[in-house]
């Protein structure tokens, strides 16, 4: 098979690590981890978007997995096309659109960028936190204004990357679950549930997923 | 569209880590060859694309001090296109051909001739026009051999992805959960899973709710 068939039947894999990712930050209240990057938060935020063919479902709002419109879209057949996502590791707060099909990243909002004097300015996120417009220029000219000063960009590409490296990660740990016999055990009847509005048991659902027996679970 | 600053867009895109001895020192050398080249009026393109320096879309002479940084190849990738507007167009290839009827005492023009007043009056609204010019930045982190392409657009995509091959000869690959799951290393059972993986769709259970 060519190579670009290869990609694009494999394309609903990415909307399913969406998926994983929004029915585990909401088990799990916002507390993901990975076995490289240990627990960090993230969650869904701002915008969903699902569909399927020519069907689809956007929803605009702060938390927009939580209400029942998302989860009756999945029931409906559709999977997550792009979500919103929040990642909050130690001081550092990043927000970006991940296009499920692609890994595409949109919107991509760094904490903090360093000015060319190297002192940490402030980025987008946190002038939206302070209520201050998104996007204002906040370079500070050095005395000589050709000089070029590379920092900024050698340290919003290292942003970059760290986020990178979170999000490969947690598709590894995605992987791992999803080729394992525990997806179909495990996981699909517990997305079923979660996705009718059923109470689940996110303490038993991590333990069965991580294949932990109940007599391990009661040593704890 | 930009790395350098605000909130970032992109699309990634694998290019492969290692690269033939003296890569780098050639590259700059094509890089040059393959720099933007503003249209010009007379000129038939109606739209070019070529690399120009990283936001700095009017430099085209491309110091190589501002596209190497430590480990990063950095590049515009620029297309300027001649914008017209439609209506101005026709009202003016419409007059040039009355006048041109006129003085010709004739009542119908060729298929040619028309062909010949649109170039004509295309080529004197370019003398009063500028073109338009979009540039998107692209990074290439060599030692990741991954290329971040600060756009979305198929078309922007690939483009760039052809100018990229012309320049380096190297071609592209762009991220997907099919690539990234290829960079993962797979055990067996995993690697036949993957073959014969099958999409979960929801559906409303019988008898629930």
């Amino acid at each position: 098979m060519q190579l670009a068939d290869l990609i694009e039947k494999r394309r609903f894999v990415g909307r399913e690590l969406l998926l994983w990712l929004w029915m585990e930050s909401e088990l799990f209240e916002g507390t993901l981890s990975t076995r490289e990057h240990g627990s960090f938060g993230l969650w869904i935020e701002k915008k969903l978007v699902l569909s399927a063919d020519a069907e689809s479902t956007r929803i605009t709002a702060a938390l927009p997995g939580l209400g029942r419109e998302a989860k009756e879209a999945l029931l409906r057949g559709q999977l997550p096309e792009s979500a919103g996502i929040r990642i909050s590791r130690g001081d550092d707060d990043t927000s970006l659109v991940l296009a499920g099909e692609s890994f595409a990243v949109r919107g991509l909002k760094l904490q903090t960028e360093l000015g060319p004097d190297g002192d940490a300015v402030a980025g987008d996120l946190v002038d939206e936190m302070a209520g201050r417009t998104r996007g204002k220029p906040k370079k500070k000219k050095g005395a000589d204004e050709d000089e070029q000063d590379d920092t900024p960009f050698y340290e919003r590409m290292k942003m970059t990357r760290e986020i990178e490296d979170v999000l490969a990660a947690l598709y590894r740990e995605f992987l791992a679950l999803r080729l394992s016999a525990r997806w179909t055990s495990v996981v699909v009847p517990t997305l079923q549930r979660w996705a009718e509005g059923e109470k689940v048991d996110a303490d038993a659902y991590r333990a069965a997923r991580d294949g932990k027996s109940a007599k391990k679970r009661a040593r704890g | 569209m930009s790395a350098l600053s605000g909130s970032l867009s992109y699309a990634r895109f694998f290019a492969p880590r290692s690269l033939p001895r003296g890569f780098l020192d050639k590259s700059h050398e094509k890089i040059l060859h393959h720099a933007m080249r503003p249209l010009r009026p007379e000129e038939p393109d109606a739209e070019r694309s070529g690399w120009c320096v990283m936001g700095d879309p009017l430099d085209v002479d491309l110091p190589s001090g501002r596209i190497y940084l430590d480990g990063f190849l950095n590049l515009g990738f620029r297309t300027d296109r001649w914008a017209i507007p439609g209506p101005l167009l026709k009202t003016r290839v419409r007059e040039a051909e009355t006048k041109y009827r006129e003085k010709s005492g004739r009542e119908k023009l060729s298929r040619r001739e028309r062909t010949e007043i649109k170039e004509v009056v295309t080529r004197e609204l370019r003398k009063r026009l500028v073109p338009t010019t979009r540039v998107i930045d692209l990074t290439w982190s060599l030692e990741e051999g991954v290329v971040r392409f600060f756009s979305h657009t198929e078309r922007n995509a690939l483009a760039m992805i052809e100018l990229f091959q012309k320049t380096f000869a190297i071609e592209l690959v762009a991220e997907s959960p099919y690539t990234l799951a290829q960079r993962i290393e797979l055990g067996e059972d995993e690697t036949q899973a993957w073959a014969d993986l099958e999409m979960t769709v929801l559906a409303p259970r019988k008898g629930a709710r």
